[in-house]
């Protein structure tokens, strides 16, 4: 590294450390990370200063009238990591950020300012350079600070509460890498005005009018593909055709999407790459159709299953008498899925049940078809569920048998439900259109929801937002 | 003056300002030409708005989109490489808070090219120079203007460049720091550096510069040295033995008024009239002790010369 650089990082550093914000931020941080050396969250109790005093959850929970769940001890890595996402991710990532744009706003309008200009400008050193190293200055601001956060609540977590998620270091670049977009636009319009009041509105501005583009972005792309299916399925469509304008307004949406950078990707970013982190457990696979199950439920085991079975692919079971799931598979050329709904309404009609809810639920690339009934078994009668869906040219049934008496609401009917969302398809996208961006965002495939995508198209905005700062830098009298 | 010989050279210089689609702008300098030789102390004289500052940014890269040619050693104006061969103290300049004196000066020799080892070396003997030892860990936030200009100078002078310009350098400076930042550029000179000064204050200009340019309106009105710039103003002081009751009729031949003073006597005479004042003195018995021819000092002759030019 020349002199040069090493005194641009100096004075980038020496401008971070002497902020008053930014050490006003930094205690605020060191209260955050405290509690996690001070009380340790183990599985069935909260320890506060290393065994002074213990409490049981339940009783903490009784202090807000809040019961305590069933098996409450599953929740316990949960409760860690949301806390984490809310501080971090959440609370950081948007208020954090936000304190951190209006702290850094005035590097570049302090350095222009007449009488600084003079003095830093004639030395050996390019604009660019300099103007560089007052975004790297912002930069560091935001690092130091985010690193000390979430190094100190993994440390924190792992000395006293015996916990670690690998993963959630990952927030540290994705939060550097969202503040690094906003930043490079702080500059650009602090250098065109020399005003840091101008350069914190108009950012904020543009981070809201950003997500507001990239929500509705989503939004739309949720909406077509919800039409698709609704057309696929050869349901209607609804309403007059759209507007010329209305078009027009789509248009400008995908325009501005593709163009403007990604801050609302960070979050799916993160997730991504701290589930890339996490161990990747599979419990079941079906080597034909590539359809993999990530996770069972809680006291699910699986009964060994043979070719001899077909159709059935997969069997679990939390044993007499709980529920029990069995998955089905055929190939689509064999069994439509409309004759398959067509045998089970008849087989319903024949076994007397009269009533059958029929819905619906997004399971990998569409929607499954859903019928749900009471049938006696015995002396009791159980809960039955089937689901018909479709993935990548094959028919499957997800069959469930629950026992009667869970509640809806009741939190294991909810974890039995969401079960089937560990479903995953090999070359097949979670096409759900209310999380259509979340579900489909992969490391490679289709451009829009390609993760590297969003960050090279963001990069390259911040890229040119810079040159384009530096440009108008390297124009002005000083 | 050979070009090697330049530590300035500028050719037929001219900018304008704020020269925009239905602006005329404001021209700041208008066809300079000047060269400022190595080793010198050359001072920049005008009024407010003559363009010296203009200049100067101007050579320093600070202003672009000039038209005529500057070079600083022979390199253009403004060119990284020949930045790194000068040393800036600009007018009213603000030096970064966030730091101390002593990180100013590292972290901007540093920047200057120079390692941290050169730097720690030599800067605490350019703040004992400049009087900014006991302070200089304090942050320029704390500073006064006065520490804040010694400071300014310090830096200007810690890479050791071959050009130094000092813009208003004794501004907001107390009476000894002015002597003390005279000191340095005697010392600067000695060692010869080239210094450039740009300001208001022409006893300190008479004081330190060998040369000296007045500008007007973006023109060079005149330059040269400062015996050239301050012309005599045809008065001769003569000093004789006091008391001496008998002027009056030993010089009534000469034909002109004199004005008696504290030393002799001074006298309004062209060199033949001097010659028959100092014969009849002499013829007198009156013994003389000393002639100076007087001159105009600077400032009277910088407002003369600016007065002239303005009311052409």
């Amino acid at each position: 590294m020349s002199e040069t650089n090493k005194a641009l990082f100096k004075d980038a550093l020496y401008q971070v450390l002497d902020n008053k914000v930014f050490r006003l931020l930094a205690i605020l941080i060191v209260f955050l990370v405290l509690p996690t050396f001070l009380i340790a969250a183990k599985s069935d109790e909260l320890v506060i200063l290393f065994g002074w005093k213990t409490f049981d959850y339940e009783s903490v929970l009784a202090t807000f009238d809040i019961p305590l769940p069933e098996n409450a001890e599953r929740y316990h890595a949960t409760l860690i990591q949301n806390a984490q996402t809310l501080l971090v991710d959440q609370i950081g990532g948007t208020f954090g950020l936000v304190f951190a744009v209006a702290a850094t706003a005035f590097f570049v309008p302090r350095m222009v300012e007449k009488g600084a200009a003079d003095t830093i400008f004639s030395k050996p050193v390019s604009r660019g350079a300099l103007l560089f190293s007052r975004y790297v200055a912002g930069l560091l601001f935001v690092a130091i600070l985010t690193a000390v956060l979430v190094l100190g609540m993994h440390v924190g977590l792992l000395l006293n509460s015996g916990y670690s998620d690998p993963g959630f270091l990952w927030s540290i670049p994705v939060m550097v890498y969202k503040y690094a977009i906003l930043h490079a636009f702080s500059l650009l319009i602090a250098v065109w005005t020399r005003s840091s009041v101008a350069a914190i509105l108009t950012t904020l501005m543009f981070f809201a009018f950003n997500g507001c583009v990239h929500t509705g972005w989503q939004v739309k792309e949720g909406a077509q593909e919800r039409l698709k299916l609704q057309l696929a399925a050869g349901e209607p469509e609804e309403g007059d055709d759209p507007s010329a304008l209305f078009d027009g307004f789509l248009v400008a949406l995908d325009v501005l999407h593709y163009t403007l950078p990604k801050t609302t990707d960070a979050a799916v970013i993160s997730k991504s790459l701290r589930a890339a982190l996490a161990e990747r457990r599979v419990e079941f696979k079906d080597p034909t159709s590539g359809l993999r199950l990530l996770k069972l439920p809680d006291g699910f085991t699986s009964s060994p299953v043979s070719e001899n079975d077909l159709p059935v692919i997969a069997r679990f079971s939390e044993g007499d008498p709980g529920a029990a799931i069995t998955l089905k598979r055929w190939s689509y050329k064999d069994r439509k899925r409309r004759d398959a709904l067509k045998e089970l309404d008849s087989q319903l009609v024949d076994m007397g049940i009269a009533e059958v809810t029929k819905d619906r639920d997004w399971i990998l690339e569409g929607q499954a078809e859903v019928r749900r009934w009471t049938e006696p078994r015995g002396e009791r009668s159980i809960e039955r569920e089937t689901l018909f869906f479709n993935g990548a040219g094959y028919l499957f049934s997800l069959e469930y048998e629950l026992p009667a008496g869970l509640k809806e609401g009741d939190a294991r009917r909810s974890e039995l439900r969401f079960f089937r969302h560990n479903l995953e398809q090999e070359g097949v996208t979670d096409r759900d259109p209310d999380e259509l961006f979340e579900g489909s965002a992969r490391w490679g495939g289709e451009l829009k929801y390609n993760l590297w995508f969003s960050i090279g198209s963001t990069l390259l905005f911040v890229a040119l937002t810079l040159a384009l700062a530096g440009w108008k830098l390297s124009r002005i009298d000083f | 003056m050979s070009t090697s010989e330049a530590s300035i050279r500028i050719e037929g210089l001219s900018n304008t300002y704020s020269r925009r689609l239905f602006k005329k702008g404001f021209k700041a300098l208008d066809g300079v030409s000047l060269e400022v030789g190595r080793g010198s102390v050359f001072g920049l004289l005008g009024p407010n708005g003559a363009g010296k500052t203009t200049l100067i940014k101007i050579l320093l890269g600070l202003v672009r989109g000039f038209e005529g040619k500057a070079f600083l050693f022979d390199d253009p104006a403004g060119s990284v490489a020949s930045r790194r061969r000068v040393g800036y103290l600009p007018e009213a300049h603000r030096l970064p808070t966030y730091l101390t004196g002593r990180q100013v000066m590292e972290l901007f020799g540093q920047m200057c090219g120079r390692d941290v080892t050169f730097l720690r070396s030599r800067i605490p003997s350019m703040l004992e120079k400049v009087g900014m030892s006991k302070d200089a860990d304090r942050k320029m936030r704390e500073y006064s203007k006065g520490m804040m200009q010694r400071i300014g100078l310090a830096q200007a002078m810690i890479h050791e460049p071959e050009l130094i310009f000092l813009d208003e350098p004794t501004d907001g400076v107390d009476p000894i720091g002015r002597a003390a930042i005279r000191e340095v550029v005697a010392d600067l000179k000695s060692r010869g550096t080239t210094i450039f000064i740009n300001s208001h204050l022409l006893m300190e200009v008479e004081l330190m510069c060998d040369r000296v340019v007045i500008m007007d309106h973006g023109r060079i009105l005149r330059q040269g040295t400062i015996d050239e710039l301050t012309p005599r103003t045809g008065v001769a002081e003569f000093t004789i033995p006091l008391p001496n009751t008998d002027l009056e009729r030993v010089l009534a031949g000469v034909g002109r008024d004199f004005t008696r003073t504290e030393r002799g006597f001074d006298l309004s005479l062209n060199d033949e009239e001097l010659d028959q004042c100092i014969d009849r003195l002499r013829a007198a018995g009156i013994s003389i002790r000393g002639i100076q021819a007087r001159r105009l000092n600077l400032e009277q002759a910088f407002i003369g010369l600016v007065k002239k030019e303005g009311w052409k």
